[in-house]
């Protein structure tokens, strides 16, 4: 770990609040080394990166077979000089293995998880516990990840805070189910603070599933109690609540994280309160996907400079407050996604146009992602950087929700 | 609608009739050039006195013209001389010409920049590099890029882009592009791609000559030519299209690169000797017209020729006489340019020094849709100046990575464990600074876009230090 600059980042009424990109594969998606370090530069503490070591750490395993040829086949192997101990050019299988990650990331606060989205997972059917580890959904088909090989693999990663191996019961799991889970994170969290027992500078955080959180509050938290390594914050995995906010007000943890959010609305439900300071998402590149780009205005305050827009600037927003950059209302619209304000890639020094990324998403040019990742990511960071400097975030979030179309 | 035929142009000692009025500019010089059949009997070409009211006429012709009519392009005398005089804003100058072969390291210099020569000139057809942004181009050495007007014209449209402000602030890109007409694209319709036809032998071309019969593919013929120009479909929507020698090269104003190509018909490498003679004679004849569009407004753009006739001896050097005639900027090599390198190389051989003689020596030569190393290296040799191919890029989203030992195919289990292994040691590329042969086969096995990006980064910084390191050489008398 290589970073001497300070963790916490506060705005100047103090309060907290960064985002946690899921670094998918164990990178940033779509930013080469270059345009990440210009765009969005490691010395902004409110970016970091997760990686996931399901899909950042299974590799190939590789089996050391004897080769011996047919005539020494009678004689001492021994002695023989022609048996080889070579290496399978087929892979065994596939594993967990310790992984460093990419040099450039190295500058960037990071976290580890073992996975981004369990409960969506857990849907799927491709996130499922036993006492011996999880099985987990991965581009090399299904792989058993043993705490032992999570916590191997998660402290190559390096990253200055890991969150330990963690079941998720289902959301209307039965009482004794709840109870079980909370008693393997609870052996899995101790597990990892004993891996790193002799590293003073690696910080642990402990999961906390919403639906057991809620319901059984003090048992839900006493995982991150150890006597190994106490937890200095906690990642909540599942879906917001409205409950939590109350919940959460006491604690005293160093970091509270929401692990995944999937939409804005849950975004600007736990930016608007205070109880959680980092909001871990996908979103920039989801949106991308499907070539939206983010594209509200939370610009409300009077006092501040905003563009007066009429009404030819208003946009059709979705859900999700953004535009779908492949209607054809934009193919002759010169101006950037956003005027008058964004300073990202696609933006302003660059000065892309409307018209521009149209035609790339007809056109059917990855570029087009490329471009709408980098603007999303970054007005994702404004608008965590607009609640962190708001006076009033509730109002603020009434603000962007009445834009938005739902 | 595309207006056809819209200017008029002088052969043999016909009047004509102004089939569009032309500006006071240069309707004199039409008329002052007017030229007789001495002029046209010393470049080869028979005489008419028909030629010029029939073969630019303002309505499509209903019947095709018939041989003599076709056979007749604008001499050089037809053109103002004025058009025969230095650019103030595109010129190429030779630094260091080889003793050992045609070698020659040069400078091009465009309104939006420099060409240092010779250089690979990246394919960027829709007006954007695959997975790549610009910039990062640029920073590997990527000078002149290359936009076909083909696709540009189908979406978003020719005229959205000169209403943009022209591509490079359409795509926020300062430095050269070049377009070319349109023609390739259109014929590969008819044709297939140049591995589909010279594999296919023909087939395909037998459809586009007319064949009330469908194709081999069941669909109805995706070309028609005439001496005006082709129609075409679009593979968008459907909508026909016709492409004049006119319309082109307007279209290619209103997109503004610095360099453009005239309309020309591209001919299969299979096809005989009659049918090759009649369509390099129509290619000239489209060329001058599309020069002649360009004359009336040259909106700081320079126009290469395109020089044709196939792998034929006699019709490569009659094309070569003709266009280098004209007042073209620069010159380019296209058409059918055989069926492998070898057949490539030996086609430069013969016809590359042709170029050397006289005035032709001091333009810029452009060797169309070929880039792969062995052909660059017999180009190069033989006097070409720039190179154009969608191939590093196009290889780079399939896995493939150019480095100095052959390219790599990075989707091999091999490369898996190839940890701290760069993709080629010697590069300096942003990719192979950053990451190693075992990540990139990682990000390729999981379909992530940051694999194509950092994959047609460094093909394309290892293109352009392919070209750097041949300059050098170039100069250090070693080719």
């Amino acid at each position: 770990m290589k970073r001497d600059r300070p963790i916490d980042s506060e705005a100047k009424n103090g309060r907290k609040l960064r985002l946690l990109l899921h670094g998918i594969d164990g990178c940033v998606p779509y930013m080469t080394p270059s345009t990440l370090e210009k765009y969005f530069p490691a010395s902004d503490d409110n970016l970091w990166i997760g990686l996931a070591v399901r899909d950042t750490c299974v590799m190939p395993v590789f089996q050391e077979k004897k080769k011996v040829h047919k005539k020494n086949k009678n004689r001492n192997l021994e002695t023989s000089s022609s048996t080889k101990a070579s290496v399978a050019k087929k892979p065994s299988g596939y594993g967990f293995l310790p992984t460093k990650p990419d040099s450039w990331l190295e500058p960037y606060n990071r976290i580890t998880v073992p996975t981004f989205d369990p409960i969506a997972d857990n849907k799927k059917g491709s996130y499922t516990c036993t006492n011996k580890g999880v099985s987990v959904w991965t581009p090399h088909g299904r792989q058993k990840l043993t705490p032992g090989a999570y916590n191997e693999a998660s402290l190559a990663l390096d990253a200055e805070y890991t969150l330990s191996l963690f079941d998720i019961d289902d959301e209307e799991g039965n009482a004794k189910r709840q109870e079980k889970a909370e008693q393997r994170n609870k052996e899995w969290f101790e597990d990892l603070g004993k891996a790193c027992s002799g590293q003073t500078d690696r910080k642990l955080w402990a999961p906390a599933l919403i639906p057991n959180l809620i319901n059984n509050p003090s048992a839900s938290l006493a995982i991150a109690q150890s006597d190994n390594k106490k937890a200095s914050g906690i990642a909540l995995i599942g879906k917001w609540h409205s409950k939590l906010e109350k919940l959460l007000e006491s604690l005293e943890y160093e970091n509270v994280t929401m692990l995944s959010t999937d939409s804005l609305v849950e975004v600007l439900e736990i930016a608007s309160g205070s109880a959680v300071n980092m909001i871990g998402t996908n979103l920039p590149q989801q949106w991308a996907k499907k070539k939206h780009a983010l594209a509200i205005d939370f610009s409300f305050d009077e006092s501040s400079k905003r563009v007066k827009s009429d009404k030819k600037d208003q946009l059709d927003l979705n859900s999700d407050g953004c535009i779908d950059m492949s209607s054809k209302v934009f193919a002759r619209d010169a101006r950037p996604l956003v005027p008058g304000r964004s300073t990202s890639l696609a933006c302003a020094d660059s000065m892309f146009s409307r018209a521009y990324i149209h035609h790339l998403v007809v056109a059917q040019e990855i570029l087009a992602e490329i471009l709408l990742f980098a603007h999303n990511l970054h007005q994702m960071l404004e608008l965590l950087k607009a609640f962190r400097e708001a006076k009033d975030p509730s109002a603020l979030k009434e603000f962007i929700m009445k834009q938005l179309k739902i | 609608m595309i207006s056809v035929g819209n200017f008029v142009t002088k052969c043999l000692g016909a009047s004509f009739a102004a089939t569009k009025p032309l500006n006071s500019a240069n309707y004199h010089h039409y008329h002052h050039y007017h030229h007789c059949q001495n002029q046209c009997h010393q470049s080869g070409y028979r005489t008419s006195y028909e030629v010029g009211s029939r073969l630019f006429s303002t309505k499509p012709s209903s019947t095709p013209p018939t041989g003599a009519e076709e056979s007749l392009p604008p001499e050089a005398s037809d053109f103002p001389e004025w058009a025969y005089e230095p650019r103030d804003f595109f010129r190429f100058e030779i630094l260091h010409q080889s003793e050992k072969s045609q070698a020659r390291v040069g400078r091009i210099h465009t309104p939006h920049g420099v060409i240092d020569t010779p250089s690979y000139v990246a394919v960027a057809t829709n007006a954007a590099l695959k997975g790549v942004d610009f910039r990062d181009a640029d920073q590997t050495g990527q000078q002149l890029v290359f936009s076909n007007t083909y696709h540009l014209m189908l979406h978003p449209g020719a005229e959205l882009i000169r209403d943009a402000g022209g591509i490079h602030k359409f795509t926020n890109r300062k430095g050269p592009f070049i377009t070319d007409s349109g023609g390739f694209q259109v014929f590969s319709l008819a044709y297939g791609s140049v591995h589909e036809e010279l594999s296919s032998k023909g087939e395909l071309k037998r459809a586009s000559r007319g064949s009330k019969r469908a194709n081999s593919n069941g669909s109805a013929n995706p070309v028609k030519v005439s001496e005006n120009g082709v129609i075409f479909r679009s593979y968008r929507d459907g909508s026909k299209f016709l492409l004049t020698p006119e319309s082109t090269v307007q279209a290619q104003k209103d997109i503004g690169a610095d360099i453009i190509i005239p309309l020309d018909e591209l001919p299969p490498y299979h096809i005989d000797r009659n049918a090759l003679v009649e369509s390099v004679d129509r290619s000239h004849r489209w060329e001058a017209r599309s020069l002649n569009e360009h004359l009336k407004n040259i909106n700081n753009q320079a126009m290469y020729c395109v020089v044709h006739g196939g792998v034929d001896r006699e019709l490569r050097t009659k094309s070569v006489d003709y266009l280098t005639s004209l007042p073209f900027d620069g010159y380019a090599i296209g058409g059918s340019l055989g069926n492998g390198k070898e057949e490539l190389k030996e086609l430069l051989d013969w016809m590359m020094p042709q170029f050397d003689e006289g005035e032709r020596q001091g333009k810029p030569r452009h060797l169309l849709g070929i880039a792969d190393e062995e052909s660059i290296r017999n180009a190069v040799v033989r006097g070409i100046d720039t190179l154009d191919s969608c191939y590093p890029t196009r290889v780079a989203r399939h896995g493939s990575l150019l480095t100095r030992n052959g390219s790599i195919k990075i989707k091999s289990r091999k490369y898996s464990r190839d940890f701290g292994v760069k993709i080629d040691e010697e590069c300096n590329c942003t990719t192979c600074q950053h990451y190693d042969r075992a990540y990139l086969w990682h990000l390729f096995k999981a379909n992530e876009p940051l694999f194509v990006t950092l994959a047609a980064q460094h093909n394309i910084h290892y293109m352009n230090d392919l070209m750097k390191d041949t300059r050098q050489s170039i100069i250090d008398g070693e080719i």
